[in-house]
């Protein structure tokens, strides 16, 4: 066993991916340490560099303790093929009194699985040097329904007058899951009248449609299935997004072999949007800059296949795309390129002008409306900055699209006051570039994102 | 529990006690790299030409025109195949998202298993591996930042005439 443990905790890092658990979830978990004392510990998951924990158990002299835990995670896989889950607890923080001498240890969980299994209970351990014999397995761990909760069990954990105490509660007030409470949703009508939006538009200033363009270079050899996940996943967050908030739904695919410029250009030139639409556009591919290139956006490479020449007819920059967006006259438009941004070594030359997690219900519906319906703007942003590379897997997709999940996740979560697109692009960047830092991802080079944000909200 | 815990940690010896018998990369393709007789060098250009547009001429390998060949002497040829079969020159999880432009081929020539291997660091360092009807067959890896292929490649490249 320790052997195992030791040499997860020894390679994290050398083969992590990001964490495919969704951002603030709830769960549960209990132990008996070495001498049977029980411990309950309250996980509040917002992220894999951002969740904590709130550990209550009775003291040697029976005093009730609650101690709080910041935990980062860690995912990957082993040389031998054993996928592990890892949360490292660091700065406890005693919330009830404590006596001058007393300190707790955090503790260690540790999941494991092999391919085709699903994670068990994890183990746990408070031994800082991971000691022979000192991983126990917990005796549960449950996900909590936040709809559930309550004041007697919210009260194990936390006083009263604490902020995340209030925003938990507030979760049970608004009758969270709401996903799950909605029934009749009429999402990817087409007629965009108010009549096939079930009411749900009554505080809205008219019917809104959000036209979702993806471009996903889902057939090219290398990062093609990267593509996929991340085109994926898009459609999956979005549909959920529109179906909650009763708004349609328009998608635009420009995959596989009609991953080209000219049917890029052609499919936003026919977007018809209206003044209280959303327009966005999510590139998930190569790309590049010129060698001669100033501004911070990258080139996009449209080339389903590599005997397409790298060439003015086959890129168009970001930027241009943001402005072909703008010029529809929505509400709001959102354009985000994940991909490289590092020098192809050839000067342009231009010859003719042309140019997700599991979906779950603890979200702030007042937080989801804020960014997409009382919101009106551009947020532009890029996976990385001009001579970088940005980086992406075949399980979790682009590491910039998937930190956004996160990010998004996190920003419409009840622990979130008052959303905005500013913080989210901000956390987006700052995820990203802990995902290739050396900390989480010892092969990768940093990839540190750009963004330009100009949004205003009702 | 006592016996659920030993059940554990049987498992985790037999799967610390396991030592992988393939390699990373090329699987068991390593023996037949590892043991060549005869591995060739091209110098390539960054795109491939589709068959029916290439001259005849012209020499190409995996549709990618070549500029130079060389045989690799037996000394030359055991340094590149080290440096290949080091799976620490490559990345196997992540991969960077810009292009693959071509600049290396290495063949390694046998008779019932040729593999050629492309390699480029002309926009990033990539690799991709050719073995038809192999599972290794197409398979795209990136290389590491500091791998060891690149530079001696590159060095080997002045020698090609």
């Amino acid at each position: 066993m320790r052997g195992l443990f030791l040499k997860i905790i020894f390679f994290i890092g050398l083969l992590s991916s990001s964490a495919n658990l969704f951002s603030q979830s709830f769960y549960e978990l209990r132990f008996n340490d070495a001498y049977g004392n029980e411990y309950v510990g309250f996980w509040v998951y917002i992220s894999e560099s951002e969740s904590y924990m709130r550990m209550a158990y009775y003291n040697a002299d029976n005093e009730y303790r609650v101690v709080h835990v910041d935990y980062i995670a860690e995912t990957g896989m082993t040389e031998d093929g054993v996928y592990y889950f890892v949360l490292f607890g660091e700065n406890p923080v005693f919330i009830t009194d404590y006596y001058e001498d007393e300190s707790y240890n955090p503790d260690t969980f540790v999941w494991v699985r092999y391919e085709n299994e699903e994670y068990g209970k994890p183990f746990v351990t408070d031994d800082p040097d991971f000691g022979d014999d000192s991983f126990i397995e917990v005796n549960s761990y449950i996900e909590l329904d936040p709809s559930q909760f309550n004041e007697e069990y919210l009260n194990q954990f936390y006083g009263t007058a604490e902020p995340d105490y209030i925003a938990l509660m507030s979760m049970v007030d608004d009758g969270n899951s709401q996903l799950a409470n909605q029934t009749n949703v009429n999402h990817h009508n087409s007629n965009n009248t108010s009549e096939n939006n079930n009411g749900n538009n009554a505080t809205f200033s008219g019917p809104v449609t959000m036209h979702l363009v993806i471009a996903a270079n889902t057939d090219i050899g290398d990062i093609g299935k990267s593509c996929e996940v991340d085109e994926r996943n898009l459609i999956s967050e979005f549909e959920g997004i529109c179906e909650v908030l009763g708004i349609n739904l328009k998608q635009y695919l420009i995959h596989g072999k009609e991953f080209t410029k000219e049917n890029l250009v052609n499919t936003i030139n026919g977007i018809s949007a209206g003044s209280n639409d959303i327009v966005m556009f999510v590139y998930t591919g190569h790309g590049f800059r010129w060698s001669d290139q100033s501004g911070q956006f990258p080139q996009l490479d449209m080339r389903h296949n590599a005997y397409m020449r790298i060439e003015e007819k086959n890129s168009i920059n970001l930027s241009e795309v943001n402005d072909m967006l703008l010029a529809k006259g929505a509400r709001l438009n959102i354009c985000f390129g994940d991909c490289c941004n590092s020098d192809v070594g050839v000067n342009q030359r231009t010859s003719n002008t042309f140019l997700a997690s599991r979906n779950n219900g603890n979200y702030k519906l007042k937080n989801l409306q804020r960014l997409f319906i009382e919101s009106s703007g551009n947020v532009l942003a890029t996976a990385a900055s001009p001579g970088q590379v940005s980086w992406s897997n075949s399980v979790n997709g682009g590491f910039f699209l998937s930190s956004f999940f996160q990010a998004f996740r996190e920003e419409i979560g009840y622990l979130e006051q008052d959303a905005t697109w500013d913080d989210m692009m901000k956390k987006t960047i700052e995820y990203a570039e802990y995902k290739t830092s050396k900390d989480a991802c010892s092969n990768c080079s940093t990839q540190n994102g750009q963004k330009s944000v100009s949004i205003s909200y009702n | 529990m006592k016996f659920l815990m030993s059940s554990i940690l049987i498992i985790s010896f037999s799967i610390i006690g396991h030592t992988t018998s393939t390699h990373p990369i090329f699987g068991q393709f390593e023996k037949i790299i590892g043991k060549s007789k005869k591995i060739t060098l091209h110098l390539i250009d960054q795109y491939p030409v589709f068959p029916v547009e290439q001259a005849p001429e012209q020499e190409y390998i995996l549709d990618y025109p070549i500029q130079n060949s060389l045989i690799l002497e037996k000394s030359i040829s055991t340094t590149v195949v080290t440096a290949l079969l080091d799976s620490n020159n490559y990345i196997q999880d992540n991969q960077r998202k810009c292009s693959f432009l071509g600049q290396f081929a290495i063949q390694i020539h046998h008779k019932k298993f040729p593999i050629t291997i492309l390699l480029s660091s002309l926009e990033c360092p990539k690799a991709i591996i050719f073995c038809e009807g192999q599972n290794i067959d197409k398979k795209h890896y990136d290389l590491t930042d500091q791998n060891q292929i690149i530079p001696i490649l590159s060095g080997l490249s002045g020698k090609v005439d």
